[in-house]
């Protein structure tokens, strides 16, 4: 899963906080543990979710405060 | 063990031996010092003896980092270089402070902790070029042959590229060219953005460590996971409610507003940033259109760009790009090539010195081939490489009551700041910090701007947040007026408390939230380590890591002499409008002009309220043992 549909992606906005990694892994692993999360950073290039993601799951658009992730109005 | 905020193992390298070990952290070393710099001066002062060469194998390079470092608490990318700095710091004898320089990270300390370690202690030196690979398969010592002699930028891409990681980059720590060279004057970058380590590049060069990478997925626990998301709701609220909050910095941060927001191309914070600082710049015009520079506060460059007469700012960001690359100290090395172009001009020095090479202030390619000089440590580069002292004594000139337009010197290091900037008085807090600091750094941080930014209620109810009692609140206020002194202990103590948790007092006091919340720290860190302490407990524990640091420093040979005040901060000085209601900024201190006296009481009383003899700058003994350091005490001064 590279995209997911309603999470729109800005990847010059990234400041590389990591916030959305954090809040992932934590939720999802118990632990705050960037690398196991469900989204790779690499501003200003590329972001994207890997198959750790979970499709429904929205936490790293709403954790981010700087507008690289934004959740779609439906 | 189940270890809860920290990773829960020290890592040891010794390059000379080429060995690497390990040992589990003492949560009763942690209980007391919390971590950063705490965590770090505790082992210094195990592993290094006074009198120690800075650029031996013997002084210890000592990277720590705080248990909320890694987690979602807001602003907690901060970690901590102890080592004994290696620039001379008295004007009158040679000896050497032992400090921490605290640097944000974005990738670098949180992938730190997640390989395992709190904190990396590093003696010895490699035969060859090496750098440290620090990763889940283990700790590597690898050949830096690709690397050494590579600028600070390419070095790190080099690496990322080699060591990247599943979800994104890999932590990088690197020295330029200008630390390879043993230059005094260095330091080093982290993810290739912040700085860590304020002259401590040469530290690193003379161990042939070009760099530290880290990488790893351990995972970083918290003891009770609900606590700590109910305080980072309740954090959070609290700080996006503040009615100056804005996450990405406004045009208003910047006095060249426009050019600010023309040339920003990006911003950048450290994990877990709640007020990205860090921004990177291109010029749209001029010159050098296209060029990037980046880490750096704006207004510095573009301040210094009119100070050295560039005619247009594209040759400040080239400028500045070629210091950073080479992992020079920015801001020393811009007020070098300012004050010795004038000492130049000025006839003090000679064009043999600088090896043929005339100096003319606003020349870019003078400057730059300045720069150069001082990386390969050739001529007048040879000597600026030094530092401040050196080149002084050398040259039989003063800039530490020279240099009147510039920065004042203290402890062998250009300040940060200029005290005299503000538009009120003497900034009282940020000079005194500077002054009584182990090295002068990003101290104005623990201070107060009273009369500018916080007014005397605001300052009040920010001390009795911090848990000050009532006898304290007594001594601090008297009516209208602040015992300056005073306070700063306090300041200074929570600032330090900030750095050995690993959050960021940046993002927490400027523009938003001038207030120091501790029991909000506090909240922080019993959910993620459980321990539990009151806020006054972990305040204690600030005074503990400064005093600690005083004593190290002491043990070096330094006494309150050494808490010298700078001969310019008792000059008037020109500075720019926006600061000012007039042309001309005289230092009026309560409406009349600031004396030394006036200065020297203000040491005197910081001293008593911290409890140190006023002539050895010893901590007194009933001090230490309220503190639990007298056995640290026994380490260099028992008879």
């Amino acid at each position: 899963m590279k995209n997911k549909r309603d999470i729109i992606v800005n990847p010059e906005r990234c400041t590389e906080c990591m916030r959305c990694q954090l809040i992932c892994s934590f939720s999802h692993t118990g632990s705050f543990n960037p690398e196991r999360s469900g989204i790779v950073i690499k501003p200003p290039i590329e972001i994207y979710f890997n198959e750790d993601c979970l499709p429904e799951c929205r936490l790293c658009a709403q954790y981010c405060m700087f507008g690289a992730l934004q959740l779609k109005e439906v | 063990m189940e270890y809860y905020g920290y990773a829960g193992r020290i890592l040891h390298v010794d390059l000379t031996n080429e060995k690497v070990w390990s040992e589990p952290l003492d949560l009763n070393l942690v209980r007391k010092f919390v971590g950063g710099p705490g965590l770090g001066y505790a082992i210094f002062s195990k592993l290094s003896k006074p009198g120690t060469d800075p650029l031996s194998p013997e002084n210890p390079i000592i990277i720590a980092t705080g248990p909320l470092v890694g987690t979602l608490a807001p602003g907690s990318g901060k970690c901590c270089l102890i080592t004994k700095f290696p620039v001379v710091a008295s004007k009158y004898k040679e000896k050497y402070c032992i400090g921490a320089s605290t640097g944000g990270s974005r990738r670098f300390a949180v992938m730190l902790k997640n390989a395992g370690y709190d904190c990396i202690v590093v003696v010895g030196k490699a035969e060859k070029p090496s750098y440290l690979k620090v990763t889940d398969e283990g700790v590597e010592i690898c050949n830096a042959k690709n690397i050494w002699g590579k600028d600070v930028y390419e070095a790190t891409d080099l690496l990322i590229k080699e060591h990247e990681g599943i979800t994104g980059k890999c932590g990088v720590w690197v020295i330029g060219r200008a630390g390879e060279n043993l230059v005094r004057v260095s330091h080093g970058f982290v993810d290739g953005l912040n700085t860590l380590g304020r002259y401590a590049g040469a530290v690193a060069g003379a161990k042939n460590l070009k760099a530290i990478v880290t990488l790893g997925s351990r995972g970083i626990k918290v003891a009770d996971r609900k606590r700590f998301m109910e305080a980072y709701k309740r954090a959070m609220e609290k700080i996006t409610k503040f009615p100056q909050y804005q996450p990405l910095p406004p045009p208003f941060v910047s006095k060249y507003g426009e050019l600010y927001i023309k040339t920003r191309k990006y911003v950048k914070g450290c994990s877990a940033c709640i007020g990205p600082c860090k921004s990177v710049h291109e010029a749209r015009d001029g010159e050098f259109l296209g060029e990037t520079f980046q880490g750096t506060v704006f207004d510095i460059a573009i301040d210094f760009g009119k100070r050295l007469r560039l005619s247009d700012y594209s040759k400040m960001f080239k400028l500045i790009d070629i210091i950073n690359r080479n992992g020079l100290c920015l801001l020393t090395t811009l007020r070098m090539l300012y004050y010795v172009t004038r000492l130049y001009e000025r006839g003090i020095i000679s064009r043999s010195e600088t090896g043929g090479l005339p100096l003319k202030t606003g020349d870019f390619h003078a400057y730059v081939r300045l720069v150069e000089k001082m990386v390969r440590r050739e001529d007048i580069g040879a000597l600026m490489a030094e530092g401040w002292y050196p080149l002084c004594e050398k040259l039989g000139v003063d800039a530490s009551a020279d240099f009147r337009d510039g920065c004042s010197i203290i402890k062998g290091i250009d300040t940060l700041i200029d005290a005299r900037l503000w538009p009120s008085n003497f900034n009282a807090g940020m000079g005194l910090a500077n002054i009584v600091s182990a090295r002068a750094k990003h101290v104005h941080l623990a201070t107060y701007w009273p009369k500018t930014i916080l007014s005397l209620d605001d300052v009040k109810r920010d001390c009795e947040r911090m848990g000050l009692t009532e006898s304290e609140l007594e001594r601090i206020f008297k009516g209208e007026s602040i015992d300056h002194g005073r306070l700063l202990k306090y300041a200074e103590d929570a600032e330090t408390l900030y750095n050995a948790l690993g959050t960021c007092s940046v993002s927490v006091h400027w523009a938003f939230d001038p207030v120091r919340d501790v029991p909000m720290l506090t909240e922080f860190y019993v959910a993620t380590t459980g321990f539990d302490v009151s806020p006054r407990e972990l305040l204690k524990a600030g005074e503990r890591i400064r005093n600690l640091e005083r004593l190290l420093n002491v043990a070096e040979g330094f006494t309150r002499e050494d808490d010298e005040i700078p001969a310019v901060w008792l000059q008037n000085i020109e500075i720019p409008v926006r600061l000012s209601t007039g042309d001309k900024y005289l230092m009026d201190w309560s409406e009349r002009k600031l004396s030394k006296q006036d200065i020297e009481e203000m040491i005197r009383s910081y001293y008593e309220e911290r409890g140190w003899d006023y002539v050895t700058g010893m901590p007194t003994k009933e001090k230490l043992a309220e503190l639990g350091l007298t056995e640290y005490y026994n380490l260099f001064f028992k008879e």
